[in-house]
C-alpha cells in the first residue's frame, strides 16, 4: 500500500539528495528526519512512513530511530523552543531557577507548550557551553549568562516578532 | 604562570580561510605528503599524543591498529558529539578553527588508507555544524579537500548531526547513530579499528585529537615534546566552569600548576566563597579536593590523585553548593541518558535518582547511605558501556568526603539549596 505524500517536492528531492551521500541509505534517517522536522515542527507518523518509503528502508527503524533522540519531537511543538539546561554548571548558576521562572511566567510545566501554540518550555541536558552559563538555547540559538529579566527580554521580543 | 596559546585554538576566532591561509593554514599538507603514511602514524606516535576525548588513548598507536589492506573501505571518524556535562572545548574548534580539524582528519585519512572522513557532531551544535559545512565546502573548492589534494591523494568528508543523546559520544554508539540506528554501544570486539563504520575499518578520534596532528606535522617533534613531559605532552584545551570568575576554554602547555590555573589563569572563585572540591575532568570523573590540586595540570599527575584528566573539563564548586544535591543532578544526567541496554545502568540508575529525590524533600532514610553505596558496588564493571562507571564517582566520592550533609538531609536539615 503506498501512503500518499505528505511532503513537497522539495523536501522530497533534499531527503533523496541526502540518501545519495551516504553508502547506505539508512545513514541519511537522522538528517533527513531533521530536515521533516525543520519543515513540519515535528514528526507525524504520515512523515515517518514516507521517510521510510524514500530511503527504502522499513517504516519500523525509522521509529525506532527517531523516537530515540531527544531533539525529535513526536507532537506539536511551540513556534520557540525554550530549552533551559538543567545540568550541573547551569544549576549552580540558576539554571533551574530560570526554568521555575518560565514555568510560572509561561503557566506551563515543563515539556509542555503554551495555549498561542508559541513556546515550549524544555529542560535539558548540557549544552556544551558551561562558561557562559545559564545558558538557554531557543531554536538553534544559544543564549548566554541568561538572567530572569534578559529571559523576559528575549520572550516579548520573540512574542511580538511573532504577531508582526 | 603559563601564558595561555593560540595554537588548537586560532588567534582570531573563525577566520576567513584566506586569513588562515596567510599565516600558514593547509601548510601541514606540505610535510605530510614528503612522508609514508607509515611515518606519519610513527611520527604521531613519537610525539606521544593521547586522545582527547577522554580516555587519553595513544593516538599513534590507534591508527597503527587500522589494516593496510582491507576488503572494505576504511574511515574517518570525527567524535565532535561533546556531552559530557562541563566540557566546551571541541566547540571552539568546530566553530573558530574548523579549518585545523579538516587538516587534521586528512593526515589521517593519509596515515590510514582511507578516502572518506565523517564529522560526527551534536545536534545541539548548530552553528558549529553550519561553520564546518561552509569549511568543508571551501577546502573542497581549493583542493584541500577532494579527488586529487596536493595531487596525491584523495579525501573528503561529510559533516553528520546527530539528534540529543550523550551516549553517542561513545563511539561505537556514534557508529550506530552514524548508520542512522538507535546510539547503543556495540558489542568490542570487533574493534571499530577492524570492523566499524559500514563494517570497514575505522579509526574514530576527538575533534582534539585530530587538531593536534596538523600542529605536530609543521612544528615537528621538538616543538611538540617542549610542552609537558614524558606521556603528558603537547598543548591543550582546558574548559572550566562552575565558580571561577572567568570561566572559559584556555590552550595551554600539559603540566601547568592546577591550583594555578583555577586561581589565577580562570580568575578564582567569586570575592568571599571558598573551595570544595574540583571536578577535574568532566562529570565521570573523581572530584578533587582543595588539598589535591597542588598538582600539575596533566594525564599522569591526576590520574596519581585518584581521578581522570577526562575531558579536561574542569567544574569548580564552592562553598555554596550542596553536594547531596550536586550529586542528584548529575545522577538525573546519566539516568536521563542511559541508553537502556543493560540493567545496571537502566534500574541501577533510575533507583539512585528516586533515592535522591527522597533525600531532597526531606524524606531520606538512615539506611539510604549504605543502600547508595551498595548500588554504585552493583554497577561498577558490571555495565555494556562505561556511561554507568562515569555516574559512579559523583554518588560515591560525595558520600565518602562530605557524608556529613547526607547525614543533615536525612535530618530534615537539609540546606536551602532545592533544585
Ligand atoms: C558515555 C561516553 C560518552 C563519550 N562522549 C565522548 C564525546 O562526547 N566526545 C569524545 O571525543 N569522546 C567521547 N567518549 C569517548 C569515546 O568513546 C572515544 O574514546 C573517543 O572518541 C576516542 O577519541 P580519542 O582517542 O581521540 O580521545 C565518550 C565515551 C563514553 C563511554
Ligand atoms: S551502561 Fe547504560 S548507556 Fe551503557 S550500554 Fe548499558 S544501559 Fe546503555
Amino acid at each position: 500500500m503506498k501512503s500518499k505524500t505528505v511532503f513537497s517536492e522539495k523536501l522530497r528531492a533534499d531527503i533523496l539528495q541526502l540518501k545519495a551521500m551516504y553508502p547506505i541509505a539508512q545513514s541519511a534517517l537522522i538528517p533527513a528526519l531533521h530536515r521533516v522536522q525543520e519543515e513540519k515542527g515535528h514528526l507525524e507518523p504520515n512523515s515517518m512512513l514516507e521517510v521510510a518509503q524514500l530511503l527504502g528502508i522499513p517504516p519500523i527503524e525509522v521509529m525506532k530511530t527517531g523516537t530515540f533522540y531527544t531533539m525529535f519531537h513526536h507532537k506539536p511543538v511551540g513556534k520557540y523552543r525554550v530549552q533551559v539546561c538543567v545540568n550541573l554548571t547551569c544549576s549552580m548558576l540558576g539554571g533551574r531557577h530560570l526554568l521555575s521562572h518560565l514555568e510560572e511566567k509561561l503557566g506551563i510545566k515543563d515539556g509542555e507548550t503554551t495555549s498561542d501554540g508559541l513556546f515550549t518550555l524544555i529542560g535539558v541536558q548540557c549544552l556544551g557551553a558551561c562558561h557562559e552559563a545559564p545558558v538557554v538555547q531557543i531554536n538553534n540559538d544559544y543564549h548566554s549568562l541568561v538572567s530572569e529579566k534578559k529571559l523576559d527580554t528575549l520572550l516579548s521580543s520573540l512574542r511580538s516578532g511573532a504577531k508582526r | 604562570m603559563s601564558e595561555p596559546m593560540k595554537t588548537l585554538l586560532a588567534p582570531d576566532r573563525n577566520p576567513s580561510l584566506e586569513k588562515y591561509l596567510a599565516r600558514g593554514g593547509y601548510a601541514s599538507y606540505q610535510e605530510l605528503f614528503k612522508k609514508s603514511p607509515k611515518e606519519v602514524v610513527d611520527m604521531v606516535s613519537t610525539s606521544g599524543l593521547r586522545g582527547r576525548g577522554g580516555a587519553g588513548f595513544p593516538t599513534g598507536r590507534k591508527w597503527s591498529f587500522i589494516p593496510e589492506k582491507s576488503q572494505r573501505p576504511k574511515y574517518v571518524v570525527c567524535n565532535a558529539d561533546e556531552g559530557e556535562p562541563g566540557t566546551f572545548k571541541d566547540r571552539e574548534i568546530l566553530e573558530g578553527n574548523p579549518h585545523l580539524l579538516i587538516e587534521g582528519m586528512v593526515a589521517c585519512g593519509y596515515a590510514i588508507g582511507s578516502n572518506q572522513g565523517y564529522i560526527y557532531i551534536r545536534g545541539e551544535f548548530y552553528a558549529g555544524y553550519l561553520r564546518c559545512v561552509e569549511a568543508v565546502k571551501e577546502a573542497r573548492a581549493k583542493g584541500y579537500l577532494g579527488q586529487s589534494i596536493n595531487g596525491k591523494f584523495a579525501f573528503d568528508i561529510i559533516v553528520h548531526r546527530g539528534a540529543g543523546a550523550y551516549i553517542c559520544g561513545e563511539e561505537t554508539a556514534l557508529l550506530d547513530s552514524l548508520e542512522g540506528e538507535r546510539g547503543q554501544p556495540r558489542l568490542k570486539p570487533p574493534f571499530p579499528a577492524v570492523e566499524g563504520l559500514f563494517r570497514g575499518p575505522t579509526v574514530v578520534n576527538n575533534v582534539e585529537t585530530f587538531a593536534s596532528v596538523p600542529l605536530l606535522l609543521i612544528n615537528g617533534l621538538d616543538w611538540y615534546k617542549s610542552f609537558g613531559s614524558p606521556n603528558n605532552y603537547g598543548p591543550k584545551l582546558f574548559a572550566i566552569s562552575g565558580n571561577v570568575t572567568k570561566p572559559g576554554v584556555y590552550e595551554l602547555p600539559m603540566g601547568i600548576s592546577f591550583k594555578d590555573f583555577i586561581y589565577k589563569t580562570a580568575g578564582g572563585l567569586p570575592k568571599g566563597r571558598t573551595l570544595k572540591a574540583v571536578i577535574p575532568g568532566g562529570s565521570s570523573t573523581s572530584l578533587l579536593l582543595p588539598k589535591q590540586i597542588d598538582i600539575p595540570l596533566d594525564y599522569d599527575s591526576i590520574a596519581k590523585a585518584g581521578s581522570s584528566l577526562g575531558s579536561a573539563a574542569i567544574i569548580v564548586i564552592d562553598d555554596s553548593n550542596c553536594m547531596v544535591m550536586t550529586a542528584k543532578i548529575l545522577t538525573e544526567f546519566y539516568h536521563h541518558e542511559s541508553c537502556g541496554k543493560c540493567t545496571p545502568c537502566r534500574e541501577g540508575l533510575s533507583w539512585i535518582e528516586q533515592i535522591y529525590h527522597r533525600l531532597e524533600s526531606g524524606q531520606g532514610k538512615a539506611s539510604d547511605i549504605p543502600l547508595l553505596l551498595d548500588l554504585c558496588d552493583q554497577i561498577v564493571g558490571n555495565t555494556f558501556c562505561p556511561l554507568a562507571d562515569g555516574a559512579v564517582p559523583i554518588i560515591h566520592d560525595t558520600i565518602i568526603h562530605f557524608r556529613s550533609e547526607y547525614e543533615a538531609h536525612i535530618a530534615g536539615k537539609c540546606c536551602e539549596q532545592k533544585h
